[in-house]
This record gives structure tokens, sequence and C-alpha cells, in this order.
């Protein structure tokens, strides 16, 4: 015998009467959209705010260490060393972005005045902001302290970012479950070990051909991003796929 | 937001009227606790507004203590009347308060642990360790009635 089940059903009222009239007249508050944008950011995980502060202060950590230890190495070497983080930073976001589709979770219960585009794009507008924030720190780390100046920079820095980004986030879109967090963990750490790697060696790639080729990177990875966020955010196809 | 409104209701409704047996008075105290809940609130917190419910029912059952009981406040019984459902109530109007509290909130108000142990004013380690023996106590009740 189930108890639990035979208490629910053995109290069992009748149906409540008034119900319907009473919440349509019901003058219960109206959030406004940046209350709902703001109500959102408890919903993220707290290692989203872990990972930002630990990459920041890993990349501190590094430009310190090598100015000090090894300031041979304080050009291209840490720049690298400090893009090589953001794939983890852009995985964490991409995750987040989409766990809304991937579960029914609670803020879609509590947001119900506002859609499933909207609510992930609130989510976006939150995890875009601490993303920039943190890419913005990590460019002018990288910028002021080290030779390779801000717009290089803010290019080894981007690449992998977005690149990441967009990757996780098509996978995100068309796995479910925990095989998509492995896929995506594991192309993260591909993008920033090879970018360590291809640092490490002796390869003399041109600066010109180098920047070229982050570059298109970086547009591949940003249209991968607009055109999955696209497909996300019509989640009604999404989820007649997936479900 | 009106979704979960409407959860909650559905859920305080069905606890006001474990207490109070009557669906009109249920549905009185159910409405009444929302309208003072938001008279004072923004957001949503379910466990505030069960302990207002709470406290309604329990105004309302001491009066009806000292009013003499007429005609007018006709007291319901709950529809199924099968004999399994029977013992069942049975069994859970002989455990002590606090598990039949914990079970009432738990599974026939169908709250969550953390609304309960918010509702209650007691940890969640205390909601799980009071559910776990209601429960038990439940079973072995229900074992001796239904041989």
């Amino acid at each position: 015998m189930n108890v639990k089940k035979e208490l629910y059903e053995a109290f069992s009222p009748p149906e409540p009467k008034r119900k319907e009239i009473f919440l349509n007249a019901l003058p219960y508050p109206k959030l406004s959209f940046s209350q709902f944008v703001f109500s959102q950011i408890k919903y993220i995980r707290k290692r989203v705010w872990v990972a930002s502060v630990l990459i920041v202060a890993a990349a501190v950590f590094t430009v310190c260490f090598m100015s000090l230890k090894a300031p041979s190495y304080i050009g291209l070497p840490a720049v690298w060393i400090i893009s090589s983080l953001t794939p983890f930073l852009a995985m964490l976001t991409a995750s987040e972005i989409s766990r809304s589709n991937m579960y029914g979770m609670t803020e879609l219960e509590t947001a119900c005045r506002f859609s499933l585009p909207q609510l992930t794009g609130a989510r976006t507008l939150i995890l875009g902001t601490v993303s920039f924030a943190v890419i913005a720190a990590l460019t002018l780390l990288s910028g002021i302290f080290t030779p390779v100046g801000i717009a290089n920079s803010a290019i080894y820095i981007l690449t992998p970012f977005l690149l990441v980004n967009g990757i996780s986030l098509a996978i995100f879109s068309r796995f479910k479950g925990k095989e998509s967090g492995y896929i995506s963990c594991v192309s993260a750490l591909f993008v920033s070990v090879s970018g360590i790697l291809l640092q490490g060696s002796q390869m003399k790639i041109p600066e010109n051909i180098c920047n070229n080729f982050c570059i298109a990177l970086c547009i591949f990875g940003t249209v991968t991003i607009i055109l999955t966020m696209k497909k996300i955010t019509n989640g009604a196809n999404y989820y007649g796929t997936h479900t | 937001m009106l979704r979960k409104i409407e959860e909650l209701y559905d859920k305080i409704y069905r606890y006001c009227f474990y207490r109070l047996r009557n669906s009109a008075s249920a549905e009185d105290i159910t409405q009444e606790a929302f309208l003072r809940y938001f008279a004072q609130n923004t957001d949503i917190n379910a466990a505030y507004i069960f302990t207002i419910a709470k406290n309604l029912c329990t105004d309302m059952f001491r009066r009806k203590q000292t009013e003499e009981l007429s005609d007018d406040y006709p007291t319901e019984d709950f529809s199924d009347k099968s004999d399994t459902k029977v013992e069942v109530r049975t069994a859970l109007e002989n455990l002590g308060e606090q598990h039949r509290e914990v079970l009432v909130m738990r599974y026939i108000a169908d709250m969550s642990v953390n609304e309960t142990a918010e509702t209650l004013g007691i940890s969640r380690f205390a909601v799980y360790r009071l559910e776990k023996a209601a429960l038990a106590q439940m079973k072995k009740l229900l074992k001796g009635a239904l041989k």
C-alpha cells in the first residue's frame, strides 16, 4: 500500500467553486520587465559566478606571476594562457542559457506571465553581461600589462570564448541530458588546450595570418551563437523534436 | 505567477478543507489568506500565505467551539468512503499532533519540504525526520487495521 498516495486520495475535498472568479479578480502585483530580469539572477547557478571570479583571479595571478618570475613570457604566452580560460566560462554560460529549454524548471512556473523566448532572453542578458565584464577585464589586463596590445588581446581572448559558446549552444540545442554537458566540456577542453599547445609549439605563424584566422573563428562562433539562439527562442519546434 | 497562485490556491484549499470540513469556509479562508498577503507583499511566499491560512483556520475553529453549532454550518465529509480510505483517515487522526501536521502538509496539501519547514518553523531535516516517523507509524496502524 502506498501510504502517500492513499493519504492524498483519502482527503480529497470537493472541487472549489469560486476559484476562477477569485483568481481573475485577485489584485496580485504584476512584475515589470526589469524586475523579471533581476528575478532571474537567483536562478543562475552559483558555479557561473564562482567560475567568473576564478577566471579573473587566475588571469591576474598569471600576469603577476609572469611579470615577476618569467618576464620573457609576459607577451603572447600570457595572453594565450588567459584566453585558454575563457572556453570554460563559455561552456558554463551556454549550459546555463540552454538549461531552461532542457528541463521544466521552477523559474518557468514562476515566470509564466513571460514566454519562453523572453525568459531565455532575460537569462542571456544576465549571463552576457557577466561574460562581457569578465572578457573586458581579461582584455584590459592582457592589453595593459603585456606588450601584445588591447586589440590583439581582445581577438585572442574572444576567439576561444565565442567558438566554445557557439559549439556548446549548438550541442545543448541538439542533445539532451548529461551527454550534452560532457560533449560541451570536451569541446571546451579541446579549444583551451589547443590554444596553449599551438602557442607552446615552435610553429612560427605570421601575426596577420594568425589574426585573420582568429577573426574568422570569431565570426563563425558569432554566427553559430545567433543561429542557435534563434532556434532556442523558437522553443516550440525545439520541444517538438527533442522531448 | 498566476499559475503558481493557482497551484497554491489548491494546496491551501485542500489544507483548509482538512481542518474545517466545510468547502465554503475552506474557500473563504483560502481567499482571505491571499487577499491579506497581497495587501502587503509583492512576491509570492508560499509559507507565509500558508501560515496566514493556518492561523485563520485556527481562529475559525476556536470561534466554532465557542459558538453553538447550528444548521447554518453544515460539515461535509470526504467524498470517497471506501474501507481503505476510511482506515487511512482514522489512522491519521490517531497520530500525534506534530506527525499529523507534517503528513497533512506534505501529502494532503501537497506542500514541498521547504514550504512545510518554513510554515512549521522547523528545519528541513526535522521535516524529513518527522515525516519518516509519521509514515512508519501510519503503516503500522494501517497494517493492524486492514488485517
